[in-house]
């Protein structure tokens, strides 16, 4: 019973042996490798989550820039639409203010016309009347073309102080 | 008379029938436990390869995922105890738990565990001892490992040496000594009371018994193994 | 024989030493666990170990017994 039998003891070791040597090949072995392949599927599909969420963040910041520029460029041309409608609009005015100026200066210089040529006119009617009153007054007629001279000479003086 | 007739029975039952003799060299006896031991081994290797027939990394069946978690808890127990150079001691110590386990737990069925023959147990503490002895020097050289026994201090090598042979007698003898204490036991309840009674004690000594015994084999010599060559990292 | 008998007897006392230290090894580690349920699974190994080892004790005590009935 405590007798230890050598060809036991021999067969045993065999036995465990091949048993080890079967199980790591077609047990340990088989398991282990699919455990690593798994580990490693793992490692290879985390980090093409991490590439691909790396590339989203690319993609955003890209865009973003260009949301960014887009609107920059489009508050340039507002402002350059505004400035461009700014100098038009005051274009237009000061062109209606100088047409306005043109038409008041016309206006006057009309009306400075006008009323020289009605004074010119009065001045020549004055004139004859005193002329007339002076050939009254003096008897004869002086309708000679001195007589005329002087009295406008005459006239202009007058109206010069007057 | 009762007693002798129980001591007849035990005396029966302690015995290790040799199975057939092989006309060789004489005639080499071969015993039960060897041809139980060829049973365990069959029924492993076909279990092996059935289980281990359609693995997929993608998607595994319920059969897999057991496999699986039972090879990483092995891995994880043995990256525990012996450290950087786990790799190597894992397919063996499962193959020895696997051993250890169906041999203590085929007394169920109603065949003689092979772990109550001692020379079964003490082929297994010889393996054992070599892997630990084996791994110390492999691990360490032959300076290191020499040394090694000199650790803590250079007084207790005499024990540490003594250890070389105690290490196995010990593992040896306990497996031995447990199922074989288990399978006397059985023998006595089951000459007081052949009926129900055995089935409920058999739970406790074959099965618990059984396991436990398996995981303190495989334990002690993760442990050992361990010892003797974590400090090299 | 019947001499052989009371030392088996006297052999398989070693149990009462291993049962001692097996009781007193698991109380202390379930105070341990209880005050430090974090570290179960070290000091569940370590218990493992010193039950294995005090076991042992008691194994070789009835090994003795059992030489000593069936060879003696």
């Amino acid at each position: 019973m405590l007798d230890f039998q050598p060809s036991t003891i021999f067969f045993t070791i065999l036995n465990l042996l091949i048993l080890y040597f079967f199980l790591r090949k077609f047990l340990f072995g088989r398991v282990n490798a699919i455990l690593e392949q798994r580990a490693a599927l793992v490692r290879e599909e985390l980090d093409a989550a991490e590439e691909g969420s790396r590339q989203a963040q690319a993609a955003k910041d890209a865009y973003e820039a260009r949301l960014s520029g887009a609107r920059e460029e489009a508050a340039q041309i507002i402002s350059e639409a505004k400035g461009r409608a700014q100098a038009a609009y005051d274009a237009r005015l000061s062109q209606a203010q100088a047409d306005a100026k043109q038409v008041l200066s016309d206006a006057q210089a009309q009306a400075e016309a006008q009323r020289e040529a009605v004074l010119c006119s009065a001045r020549d009617q004055v004139a004859s009347l005193a002329l007339l009153a002076a050939s009254k007054a003096a008897g004869r007629a002086l309708d000679g073309e001195d007589d005329r001279a002087l009295v406008s000479a005459f006239l202009a003086e007058v109206g010069e102080q007057a | 008379m009762r007693l002798d007739a129980l001591k007849e029975t035990l005396l029966d039952a302690l015995s290790n029938q040799t199975a057939f003799t092989i006309p060789l060299l004489g005639g080499i006896p071969v015993a039960e436990s060897v041809v139980v031991s060829w049973i365990i081994l069959a029924v492993w290797m076909v279990l092996a390869l059935v289980l281990t027939r359609n693995l997929r990394v993608r998607d595994p069946g319920k059969v897999q995922i057991a496999l699986e978690s039972a090879v990483s808890f092995l891995n994880g127990f043995v990256k525990t105890s012996i450290g950087r150079h786990w790799r190597p001691f894992a397919p063996w110590l499962g193959t020895v738990a696997l051993y250890i386990a169906a041999s203590n737990l085929i007394g169920i069925f109603g065949l003689v565990p092979p772990t109550k023959d001692i020379s079964v147990t003490a082929a297994l503490a010889l393996m054992s001892m070599l892997l630990i002895y084996g791994a110390q020097f492999r691990y360490r050289g032959l300076v290191g490992g020499l040394r090694q026994f000199g650790a803590p201090m250079a007084l207790l090598a005499p024990i540490n040496l003594m250890e070389v042979a105690v290490r196995p007698l010990a593992l040896c003898m306990r497996l031995f000594g447990n199922i074989l204490g288990a399978f006397i036991i059985m023998e006595m309840i089951k000459f007081v009371a052949p009926a129900v009674v055995p089935a409920v004690f058999s739970i406790y000594f074959d099965l618990f018994d059984g396991l436990i015994q398996t995981v303190v084999f495989v334990f002690l010599t993760t442990l050992f193994t361990g010892e003797g060559i974590q400090e090299a990292d | 024989m019947s001499i052989a008998i009371m030392a088996a007897a006297v052999a398989v006392f070693t149990g009462i030493g291993a049962g001692i230290g097996i009781g007193f090894a698991t109380g202390k580690a379930s105070e341990a666990i209880a005050r430090q349920p974090e570290a179960a699974g070290k000091i569940n190994s370590a218990l493992l170990l010193g039950c294995a080892l005090a076991e042992g004790t008691a194994i070789f005590g009835f090994i003795t017994a059992l030489l000593i009935i069936f060879m003696g």
